[in-house]
């Protein structure tokens, strides 16, 4: 169902604004409690957090096996992926909207972070 | 274990000045990052890609913490600030890619010239005029669905508006995500002031448009330095905990603390950090 439409074309998009503060939050929240989770686990294992950072690939078997700098790693990616989430949460709803104009610029920026980061790592 | 106590003092010191850089660049509407890199680049010594890198995690987690606020109160205009990304984000990756690859004396020239800009930006600054109530003023088309409306509490009114001038809205947006990229300082110094003069976005709206926007911004730039081998764990965590921090106490000191004067002392920081980054650019300190 399409948003209500006072003058001016103004669109008052709730559950769009919802969602949005929703994932930044939340996002956040992981990416702060990761990395302070990181800290304590290199406080009582001695382990310093000042290495040179992992390959994308190799940061989730460090976490797994509780590497101090690999548990902060993992939490500033989760930081850096949340924006392209909340993309995604802005995505779903001008598809469900049909906003052909707006699907298409989610998908740009979409695009655009998935080609940097594929062009990066290669 | 006298090295280990040293490295939690340097760790402690670049918080602190996180923290200090966080309040100042809320108070100012800036964001800390014009203030963090200088510093760790003159007074830690951290090499240009480190201290951008860091500061351009930082930017993205106070994004992420203080656009909640603004998007309830409907001050953002998400689909805008979406339209202006794609150009912003190409700018963002471009000045990340630059950063990498330049002579790090050149991006210190370059940098220095910015937080010259920035100073000058701030020093011509005046107070913001309230205008008329814009339920008199006879809105343009908008065939986007480009438009905004805010309540302003300040004023108790409703602010209605459309951006225009996207034609050159658009491109200039992507020099914002050049800035943010190549200096990991946002795109705030350049995009408030694209969105209020050229596009018309009144200024709370385009303050925090602008903020919800550097966190994409800055992530698509940090994720290069990431892959890179830029990003300093510690040093980067430091920085997110003192700006977060800082953001949240500039926001609540903003209303007591005199703008006009805050301004002034501002601009004599930021001329005598950009002096020092120049002098350090062409080998001098």
């Amino acid at each position: 169902m399409r948003d209500e439409q006072p003058p001016g074309g103004v669109r008052q998009r709730t559950g769009l604004y919802r969602r949005i503060v929703g994932v930044m939050n939340a996002g956040f929240a992981i990416a702060i409690g990761l990395m302070l989770v990181g800290l304590v686990v290199g406080l009582f294992t001695g382990e310093h957090v000042e290495r040179e950072t992992d390959s994308l690939g190799d940061v989730l078997p460090g976490v797994l096996r509780l590497q101090a700098q690999d548990i902060v790693e993992l939490g500033i990616l989760v930081l850096l992926a949340t924006p392209a989430a909340y993309v995604v949460v802005a995505l779903a709803t001008f598809l469900r909207d049909d906003d052909g104009l707006f699907v298409a610029i989610c998908l740009a920026l979409l695009g655009i972070l998935l080609l940097s980061v594929g062009l990066t790592v290669q | 274990m006298v090295r280990k106590g040293r490295r939690l003092a340097e760790l402690v010191a670049i918080g602190l000045v996180a923290l200090a850089a966080g309040t100042l660049g809320t108070m100012l509407g800036l964001g800390g990052g014009v203030i963090l890199v200088p510093v760790l680049t003159l007074v830690f010594r951290l090499d240009l890609e480190t201290a951008v890198a860091a500061s351009a995690i930082a930017v993205v987690a106070n994004s992420l913490s203080g656009s909640g606020v603004y998007l309830r109160a409907r001050l953002t205009n998400v689909r805008l600030a979406l339209l202006l990304l794609v150009p912003t984000i190409f700018g963002a990756l471009a000045g990340g890619l630059l950063v990498v690859s330049l002579p790090e004396a050149v991006t210190k020239s370059l940098f220095a010239l910015l937080l010259f800009y920035v100073a000058y930006v701030m020093a011509r600054r005046r107070a913001p005029v309230i205008a008329a109530s814009s339920v008199e003023i006879r809105l343009p088309p908008d065939p986007l669905g480009l438009a905004g409306r805010y309540q302003d509490t300040s004023v108790n009114q409703i602010v209605d508006y459309v951006p225009h001038g996207l034609r050159v809205g658009i491109p200039v947006s992507s020099l914002g995500g050049v800035a943010s990229g190549m200096f990991g300082i946002g795109g705030g110094p350049i995009t408030v002031p694209l969105l209020t003069l050229v596009m018309g976005v009144p200024v709370k709206a385009a303050a925090s448009t602008s903020s919800f926007m550097v966190g994409l911004t800055a992530s698509a730039s940090a994720l290069i330095y990431y892959t890179h081998g830029s990003v300093n764990p510690r040093v980067s965590v430091a920085a997110v905990f003192g700006i977060v921090v800082g953001a949240r106490l500039g926001a609540r000191l903003s209303s007591r603390i005199h703008p006009a004067r805050l301004t002034q002392v501002f601009v004599v920081v930021l001329l005598l950090l950009a002096v020092s980054m120049g002098l350090q650019g062409f080998g001098v300190l």
